[in-house]
């Protein structure tokens, strides 16, 4: 029986690559990098543990202390995604007469930190395997017409259609066995480490996560294979390839939320803080006056309580609306749908963030109930979302959008690659 | 003749597509990201003159020395360098809800353009430049002519730099442009110092990366061979050694815990401060065991003692002096112990930045990056003298002016006490003082210095191939 046209033509792509120092030029630097990338992001995680086990030793509530801690544990798939883990979990100090204040973060957000992303896997898929991807595609069509076997291949049974499906099917496996198997072999060496726990649940995650990365990085491969058949030069498509690359990786999500956060501004951290302490300053200030009698303080608390919940509240409103703009204008990029669909599969994404600061301000009310009535607060916890709740609360949205621009972009290709003169 | 070269192959870069294309997505990025900045630099200008205005009206009404000075605002006005955004102004500060984007996302900026795009413009104009020529067998023609090897490698460096310039000096152009239009921001003349020293240092910035192209294009045989050397050493310079260098150092100079050292500082000055205050105690009725008894002076017999004896009254009042003196002296002696403690852990964070920076040297994007954020004053340089000056105002003139007025206050109402209502109207107010353009010029000639050897190892490295090249 003859194989298929199209397996054949996958076939000769993967050993074509396979040969090439191309390929282990890119493998060489794509496994080192996951590697150290997994080895820092590890270390990195284990310093967050150590101080959120140091805070819930502190985060025991005793009577007479200055409020209440709530702690939050680090995230063990921030390994791979960090996003706002960092923030999440900085720790807070609840108290009735001040709401609810994060404390310090382990990595000061004005240090060198604050102006280079953190090097995960998210960061190596969305800035590194992408251009890795181009550079696998940008000669796939055009490389074979400059050497003249494009009119070769083409003489015999095989349509065009079938010829970029063959190379999209052979030069993508290419690319993402060797990154699946370093990939694996790293979460092998990462599931021995002490203190790192995956469960079950942790598993599926990153499974989800790595298919949206296959995905996007198909969505990378597509574009390379279109303006390689659209060009007349591989130097040509590379060099269109490489300001393309540039503008959806780096332009268009950074601009796309400067844009949101002019369209949709919230105050700054420094106007918000500013707010919440006059008030508190103000509450003692009413308390002072009124002789600390207890009606008067109880009344002054609820009054601070309830500035300070709409103070939350108005911004949260912003806020929300300003993410959603900035996730709609931001579509226009892979990879800024790319760092939403991970970050929220992961559990270290916008709506997470949202989740935990809803439950502290649950606490926060819970606690001055409790308070009022004299009783030892019970311990803050947070219960992760469910991850039904992660794909439903908008990662399933952003998979699909990376899935159409995908099967659109290679579509274009094929219907690209139709008109094509191949001589 | 070199003139003659350098003007052929400007001529061909400037008619070329890859040319035009740069030219195009680094003009329009840096307009969209000077208008979007301005926005911002208005919005900021304007939220800051209303936080200062709500924080005037509340002084008026419930200021009162206990707990006021947090709730003064000593923030800085945003730099009217728009173009470069750095550190954002809040960065230090922490919320409940702060916006997600910065954690989540780099922001666009003139320094992430140039850092990004220019530098990939930088490597397309020159992966091919002298392999090119060769594949197309221009290059033994030229070297036909009475030409030095040397003068053929120069006219293509200089003509390289000179687009290089024309499409930054465009592009600043247009952005300063749109901010002087759009922001509101007055621009005196060190900011115009600043906006050209930028410009200059982001030429030195690019050019190193087309010197890149130029030694991968002597060095490799063929142009896609080239492009892909000069592609990967770009990613590890630019999008890997910056992002991978803080993580690095922290491996070198390990920083505990914020958690483990705020617990060990809270028992150093709570805890074993009443140990010390205890044993210190001891030994004060150790002294007078025998001669006076505290314990006895409790009792209502004691009371009693106290009120009817003048010389056991001042034995009393000699061992409760010296009992107070020895609290005073455990919380000195252990708040001086916190203090080195915290010192101690501040050092070493510093030490680990310093590390880190170092490592960043590795590359020539976080020397430009830091230049250009320390001449725009949004940098870490000028954070630091920020936070110095924020410092200094509240021990200095801050504190001296609440003490006079509440000594003024004291001395018309001796029920004047640290919760009553104070007018501090006026109250020194904070200034933001930056640096001068020259200083910060001179602190940012190092950068200067790495981004030129940068520029000179590739060239070197070219020349020197390009001696021993096979034109063939």
């Amino acid at each position: 029986m003859r194989s298929s046209p199209v397996l054949v033509i996958a076939r000769k792509e993967v050993l074509d690559h396979l040969l090439s120092l191309k390929f282990h030029a890119s493998m060489a630097v794509l496994a080192a990098l996951l590697g150290l990338s997994a080895f820092v992001m590890y270390r990195d995680y284990q310093l967050r543990m150590d101080n959120y086990s140091v805070m819930k030793q502190r985060a025991q509530p005793r009577p007479g202390e200055y409020g209440v801690m709530a702690v939050v544990e680090p995230n063990p798939l921030s390994v791979f995604a960090k996003g706002l883990d960092e923030t999440m979990t900085r720790g807070y100090t609840v108290a009735y007469y001040t709401g609810v204040e994060p404390r310090t973060r382990q990595t000061p957000p004005d240090s060198l930190f604050a102006l280079f992303a953190a090097p995960d896997l998210l960061y190596i898929v969305k800035i590194l395997l992408s251009l890795i991807a181009l550079l696998f595609a940008y000669d796939a069509v055009s490389g074979e017409r400059e050497a003249g076997t494009l009119k070769l291949v083409l003489s015999g049974g095989v349509s065009r259609a079938q010829f970029v499906t063959g190379k999209l099917l052979g030069g993508f496996a290419a690319l993402m066995v060797p990154f699946l198997v370093a990939l694996c072999a790293i979460l092998a060496a990462l599931a021995t480490r002490p203190g790192l726990h995956f469960t079950s649940d942790h598993f599926v995650r990153l499974g989800l996560m790595v298919a949206a990365a296959l995905v996007y990085l198909a969505v990378f491969f597509s574009l390379g294979l279109l303006v390689s058949a659209r060009a007349r030069t591989s130097a040509g498509a590379l060099m269109m390839l490489l300001f393309t690359w540039a503008a959806l990786v780096f332009a268009f999500p950074n601009l796309g939320n400067l844009v949101a956060e002019q369209l949709r501004p919230v105050p700054s951290a420094e106007t918000q803080e500013m707010a919440r302490r006059a008030e508190f300053v103000k509450d003692r200030f009413m308390d002072v006056q009124g002789g600390d009698k207890p009606a008067v303080r109880a009344q002054n608390i609820a009054q601070y309580n309830r500035v300070f919940d709409r103070m939350v509240e108005s911004y949260r409103a912003g806020l929300d609306s300003m993410v959603a703009l900035s996730k709609s204008v931001c579509r226009i990029s892979p990879a800024a749908t790319l760092t939403y669909v991970m970050t929220d599969l992961a559990g270290t994404g916008v709506a997470e963030q949202r989740r935990l600061s809803i439950a502290l301000m649950d606490y926060k009310s819970r606690n001055l109930e409790a308070e009022t009535a004299r009783k030892t607060p019970a311990m803050f916890e947070f219960r992760r979302s469910e991850m039904a709740d992660a794909l439903e609360r908008g990662a399933l949205v952003d998979f699909a959008a990376l899935t159409a621009v995908c099967g659109a972009l290679f579509a274009a290709s094929v219907f690209a690659f139709l008109r094509v003169d191949v001589r | 003749m070199i003139r003659t070269l350098v003007l052929k192959e400007l001529h061909d870069h400037l008619l070329s597509l890859r040319f035009q294309l740069g030219f195009l997505l680094a003009l329009v990025l840096v307009s969209g990201a000077a208008f979007v900045l301005s926005t911002d630099y208005r919005r900021a200008t304007e939220e800051r003159y209303q936080r200062l205005r709500a924080e005037n009206e509340f002084v008026r009404r419930y200021a009162h020395l206990n707990r006021i000075t947090s709730a003064l605002d000593t923030s800085r006005p945003p730099s009217p360098v728009v173009l470069v955004r750095g550190l954002r102004n809040d960065s230090g500060i922490e919320v409940l809800d702060s916006n997600p984007m910065p954690d989540l996302f780099g922001s666009l900026d003139l320094a992430a353009i140039v850092t990004v795009v220019f530098s990939l413009f930088g490597i397309v104009l020159g992966f091919d430049a002298v392999n090119g020529e060769r594949e197309r067998g221009t290059l033994r023609l030229a070297l036909s002519n009475p030409l030095r090897r040397f003068e053929v490698l120069a006219a293509k460096w200089l003509a390289g730099n000179l687009v290089l310039a024309l499409a930054l000096a465009a592009s600043l152009a247009a952005g300063a442009a749109i901010v002087l239009a759009v922001s509101g921001a007055h621009w005196s003349a060190a900011e115009w110092g600043a906006a050209v020293a930028i410009g200059a240092f982001s030429l030195l910035y690019a050019g190193a990366f087309f010197s890149l192209a130029l030694l991968a294009s002597t060095l490799a045989r063929r142009s896609s061979i080239s492009v892909l050397a000069a592609v990967f050493a770009w990613v590890l310079l630019v999008v890997v050694v910056p992002n991978i260098s803080p993580y690095i150092a922290a491996q070198f100079v390990r920083v505990s815990s914020v958690a483990a050292v705020e617990r060990d500082i809270q028992y150093v000055i709570s805890d074993q401060r009443d140990e010390v205050g205890r044993a210190l105690s001891r030994k004060v009725y150790q002294k007078y065991r025998g001669v006076f008894d505290m314990e006895e002076a409790q009792t209502p017999a004691g009371k009693q003692r106290l009120a009817s004896d003048p010389a056991y009254r001042k034995l009393y009042e000699q061992v409760r002096d010296e009992l107070e003196h020895a609290w005073d002296e455990a919380n000195r002696i252990q708040g001086e112990k916190g203090e080195r403690m915290t010192e101690a852990d501040n050092n070493c964070r510093a030490e680990q930045f310093r590390l880190s920076q170092r490592i960043s040297y590795a590359s020539p994007s976080p020397a430009f990056l830091y230049a250009a954020t320390d001449l725009a004053l949004t940098g870490f340089r000028s954070r630091e003298e920020y936070t110095k000056q924020v410092d200094a105002y509240r021990r200095g003139p801050l504190r001296a002016y609440f003490e006079r007025r509440y000594r003024e206050e004291q001395a018309k109402n001796p029920a004047f006490g640290w919760d009553s209502f104070l007018d501090i109207s006026g109250r020194p107010r904070f200034t933001y003082l930056p640096s001068r353009l020259s200083d910060r010029l001179s602190a940012s000639m190092r950068y200067a210095g790495m981004l030129a050897a940068w520029n000179a190892a590739f060239v070197l490295g070219a020349v020197v191939a390009f001696v021993r090249y096979d034109v063939r």
